[in-house]
């Protein structure tokens, strides 16, 4: 717990001077948290070379200070997923091939045809670590919870369009979708995270 | 409005990213209110959607796009200095060019002088005025050469840039030039009404390949779709877009090896493509074998 207290503190720390300016302080930022980041934009985007320059504009977002971290609101890593994901999301629905991927929807993107993405091999144990956690806790959700979660959260879909594509009433999508996040948030304290 | 469980299919909507305006117009009312029932499930589910962030299937992101990052911000963070110094040194000028208030000027009053006074006063106006110039020329001079030193970082910046895209240049080249690299012409399908020829170049090693297609201009709502068709099946590499000229030039990365590639196809598909990343939806039109 005080480990990952001052590594917070740390995080807090480095996002303060790449917004004051220090490269070096955007480089460490980016190695620590680009590992996390990238897989969400790819999975939205199903495009490396667009989920690449989503990756970028949020790096500049955060390099310019247009965007600003507030540690009341959650923690560094929670915060650049908001931003990637926003972002990825808008080019998303920019993008004409939204009926595609809306079709597509369910399986998982691959980009190497015949086989899985190559795994990160820069990311450290503990990030490995809390991806296994936080798959067994997805794994540990009804299927219906998972899937209502991740349309509305991967393809940026509102509660009612959830519950129209999976042909689900309203009131049942909305309760899927708060379990499961109380679940996810039980399984995976904040404490646990990065 | 007193708290109703509502309230927190609002929160979760909030944490999810996709309240509605109207929705969002309901909670911002309910959380003026104080709700801590509410301000407490906000908490909770914003930790569930960081959790769900975090289950997207780990992919390394390209190394390149670390240097990419990097130079950006170096653009930026230089173009803002130089932005910066030229407002400065168009500041400095405009004031060097106003006339000195009235208000600075010393009351004249006319007494008759000496000879040797007033030659006095004049080697000491000449003296001053040299001063003046001397000081502001260097001041100019300073400033100018701040601007060119900038104006040269931001060429080395662009510099940069360039010898980034020369090396993914390169690394394409290097797939048409490669030794062991296997070429070959697509064949059309009697389903290829539209005429779209083309060759690709793969190169087994680095498992990469270069499609070009001649005649690709198709119409608004329609795309062709490349595929890799191997044992276990079409596996899709993309869209290829024709430019203006119709010509279309796909750079594919993690090209199945050479073992399981049989062909490569190609596809025309609604606009976006197939449905299906393991199979074509409309006619293949071109074939190339191994």
């Amino acid at each position: 717990m005080e480990e990952s207290q001052s590594q917070k503190e740390r995080d807090m720390e480095c996002v303060l001077r790449v917004q004051a300016g220090d490269e070096s302080a955007l480089a460490e930022a980016y190695d620590r948290f680009t590992p996390l980041l990238f897989p969400v934009a790819l999975r939205i985007l199903r495009r490396p070379s667009d989920a690449e320059d989503v990756l970028q504009e949020v790096w500049m977002q955060v390099w310019k200070g247009a965007a600003h971290y507030d540690p009341r609101r959650g923690t560094v890593a929670a915060w650049l997923l908001t931003i990637a994901r926003s972002r990825a999301l808008d080019k998303y629905r920019s993008l004409s091939s939204r009926r595609a991927a809306e079709d597509a929807a369910g399986d998982e993107p691959s980009f190497s045809p015949g086989g899985d993405p190559p795994p990160d091999p820069s990311a450290g144990a503990s990030h490995k670590q809390l991806s296994e956690k936080v798959r067994s806790a997805l794994a540990s959700l009804k299927d219906e919870q998972r899937r209502a979660l991740e349309i509305a959260y991967f393809e940026g879909l509102s509660q009612s369009e959830v519950a129209e594509r999976m042909k689900a009433p309203l009131g049942t999508v909305k309760s899927w979708m708060r379990q499961g996040l109380l679940k996810l948030r039980e399984l995976v304290p904040p404490e646990d995270f990065l | 409005m007193s708290h109703r469980d509502e309230h927190l299919d609002l929160c979760a909507a909030e944490a999810l990213g996709v309240l509605t305006p109207s929705e969002r117009r309901e909670l911002e009312l309910h959380l003026a209110e104080g709700c801590l029932e509410c301000e407490r499930a906000r908490r909770e589910f914003a930790g569930g959607t960081t959790v769900l962030g975090a289950s997207a299937p780990q992919v390394a992101p390209p190394p390149i796009l670390k240097n990419r990052v990097l130079m950006a911000a170096r653009a930026h963070r230089k173009e803002e200095k130089a932005q910066a110094d030229r407002a400065e040194y168009a500041r400095h000028k405009k004031k060097d060019e106003e006339p000195a208030p009235a208000w600075k000027l010393p009351a004249r009053v006319r007494e008759p002088r000496s000879f040797a006074g007033t030659w006095g006063l004049a080697a000491a106006a000449l003296i001053l005025l040299a001063i003046t110039m001397a000081f502001r020329f260097s001041r100019e001079a300073a400033l100018q050469v701040k601007l060119r030193e900038e104006r040269i970082a931001e060429l080395e910046g662009t510099l940069n840039e360039t010898l980034v895209k020369l090396g993914e240049e390169q690394r394409w080249t290097a797939v048409l030039a490669s030794e062991g690299g296997r070429c070959g012409s697509f064949a059309p399908t009697p389903d290829n009404k539209l005429g779209v020829a083309g060759r690709y170049v793969y190169d087994p090693a680095t498992k990469r390949a270069v499609i070009v297609l001649e005649k690709a201009g198709v119409p608004t709502d329609k795309d062709y779709e490349l595929w890799a068709i191997t044992p276990q099946g079409p596996a899709s590499l993309g869209i290829a877009k024709a430019g203006a000229d119709g010509v279309a030039v796909a750079r594919i990365e993690n090209v199945p090896d050479a073992a399981s590639l049989k062909a490569f196809a190609v596809s025309l598909e609604a606009s976006g493509g197939s449905p299906s990343k393991t199979a074509p939806a409309g006619p293949v039109v071109a074939v190339a074998g191994m």
